[in-house]
């Protein structure tokens, strides 16, 4: 028999699937279930006299409440508080964006719950509860400064869900760790906040195509032609930083108009190699006769300003030069990425 | 040494299509959910006489374990899907045939059918591990055969 190929899922695939979640928490009900049954089954059957601790939780189920003396019973806690907070750290791993993501916070956000569990399993009075809450806050906020709001949020519940567990109220344990990580999830998968503020403030297609309909003729060609450079700058310099890996990408263009362009290229070169930086001719063009366009792509010396650098260029007041002009590339991204266009390629062949 | 590359160079000469995996703890979880749903078969045979409430609490315990080991595949993108599918689906249904048979008082019928299902479910879990594809989990959309 002959097997079928099959593509290898990625853990990030797996897991990044919202029905898992679901699935997790109803079969987290069943298990809880199945566990009253058997509980149920074994206090009716069977004479536990020798294991005391176990029949009175069996006696009183999942809301028994009773003195903390027994090892048994602060495992059983534990467990929960772990099964409880799990979903809440995946969460957190899947909503949190890759740079700003901190795999031991994800592990804290579980191992704390426990944690907390025990607290109020050897403090069981009431007093000491609120000066326990107070602990373990100042402890958690004090030992790490926390990046992002929202981690704090995930500690909160940690520490919710762990004194759930230490203080038998798992009905609210269970419905907080269920609520609280759909609740995280959905914010994360519909970008509650950033959805918002990018629907009221971008401009429409509508508002664009507007802009462009009121334009002149002359204004739209300037427009193009400045578009057009500025494309044709940014994948210079895309091509300039893959010629040389490693190095960092030019940042920033210089555009000459000129009289006479082999006179201009030996007064630029030698000016940018006397200013300092990395400055690469990129292209030459000539609309009109007898004016050139010279296109440098580059970056800036370390506490340089481009004023100073087109001071330098222009300090010998050359009839050659007509106008030099700074451009700075930073922040922008090529419409066309080379990268995808190489790859296209590739496929196609 | 030797012999250990002979046992390792076995399934490569014989060409024995193994399909369970050995990551993600797959395979002993499939012989753990193999040896459960056995002692459940036996369990709950007639000849045994042994109480309603013993094969409930033995019927439980399996669907528990199959449960953790499911919560576990979901979770930690572990490969345990098949034996938790396996373990909570038979011993749920053989519970259920088992309490047809409480019910129904002398007839032993549904403890039979019971153990039939059971026989039919470890054949196919053994048929699993050594020979063909793993239907049931195709069936839920499961990648958990590959190596």
């Amino acid at each position: 028999m002959s097997e079928p190929e099959r593509k290898e899922q990625t853990p990030n695939d797996l897991q990044a699937h919202p029905g898992r979640l679901v699935a997790y928490f109803a079969l987290l009900f069943f298990f809880i279930s199945q566990t009253s049954f058997l509980l149920e089954e074994l206090g009716a059957n069977y004479d536990l006299q020798q294991f005391t601790r176990i029949k009175e939780i069996i006696e009183s189920g999942f809301t028994f409440s009773m003195a903390f003396e027994s090892l048994f019973e602060t495992f059983f806690l534990l467990l929960l508080s772990f099964i409880f907070t799990l979903p809440i750290a995946w969460v957190y791993t899947l909503t949190k964006d890759e740079e700003n993501f901190d795999s031991s916070l994800a592990q804290t956000v579980v191992v704390l719950a426990m944690v907390v569990t025990g607290v109020m399993v050897v403090i069981s009075d009431v007093t000491a509860r609120a000066f326990a809450l107070a602990g373990v806050v100042a402890a958690v906020r004090f030992r790490n400064t926390l990046q992002d709001t929202k981690d704090a949020v995930y500690i909160f519940i940690a520490v919710a869900i762990g004194m759930g567990c230490g203080t038998h109220v798992y009905h609210i344990t269970v419905w907080l760790s269920v609520i609280m990580s759909l609740t995280m999830y959905l914010l994360w998968k519909y970008k509650f906040g950033v959805s918002l503020r990018s629907v009221a403030k971008a401009p429409g297609k509508k508002d664009v195509q507007k802009i462009y309909a009121q334009a002149s003729g002359e204004a739209l060609q300037h427009l193009e032609r400045e578009l057009e450079q500025q494309v044709r700058l940014l994948q210079w310099a895309q091509m300039h930083r893959d010629d040389e890996k490693g190095k960092k990408k030019p940042n920033a263009a210089l555009i000459v108009e000129s009289s006479d362009a082999y006179a201009a290229i030996e007064q630029v070169d030698k000016a940018l190699d006397a200013y300092g930086g990395k400055w690469q001719l990129a292209n030459i063009s000539s609309e009109t006769p007898g004016r050139s366009t010279l296109e440098y792509v580059g970056r800036l010396p370390k506490e340089s300003t481009p004023g100073t650098l087109i001071d330098a260029i222009q300090q010998n007041k050359s009839a050659v030069i007509i106008e030099v002009s700074f451009r700075s590339l930073k922040g922008l991204k090529s419409p066309v990425s080379l990268d995808k266009k190489s790859n296209q390629a590739e496929e196609g062949d | 040494m030797e012999a250990i590359n002979k046992l390792a160079a076995l399934p490569e000469r014989f060409n024995i299509p193994i399909n369970v995996g050995t990551a993600g703890g797959d395979l002993p979880t499939r012989y753990f959910a193999t040896a459960a749903v056995l002692l459940l078969t036996i369990v709950i045979a007639p000849p045994l006489k042994l109480a309603y409430s013993t094969v409930k609490i033995f019927s439980l315990l399996a669907s528990m374990s199959g449960t953790i080991l499911l919560m576990a595949g979901l979770v930690f993108s572990q490969r345990t899907h098949y034996a938790g599918v396996m373990l909570i689906l038979t011993s749920l249904l053989m519970l259920w045939l088992a309490s047809l048979t409480s019910e129904s008082g002398a007839s032993t019928w549904w403890a039979w059918l019971a153990v039939l299902i059971g026989l039919i479910v470890l054949g196919l879990m053994a048929q699993n591990l050594f020979t063909k594809r793993c239907g049931i989990n195709k069936l839920f959309g499961i990648q958990s055969c590959s190596r």
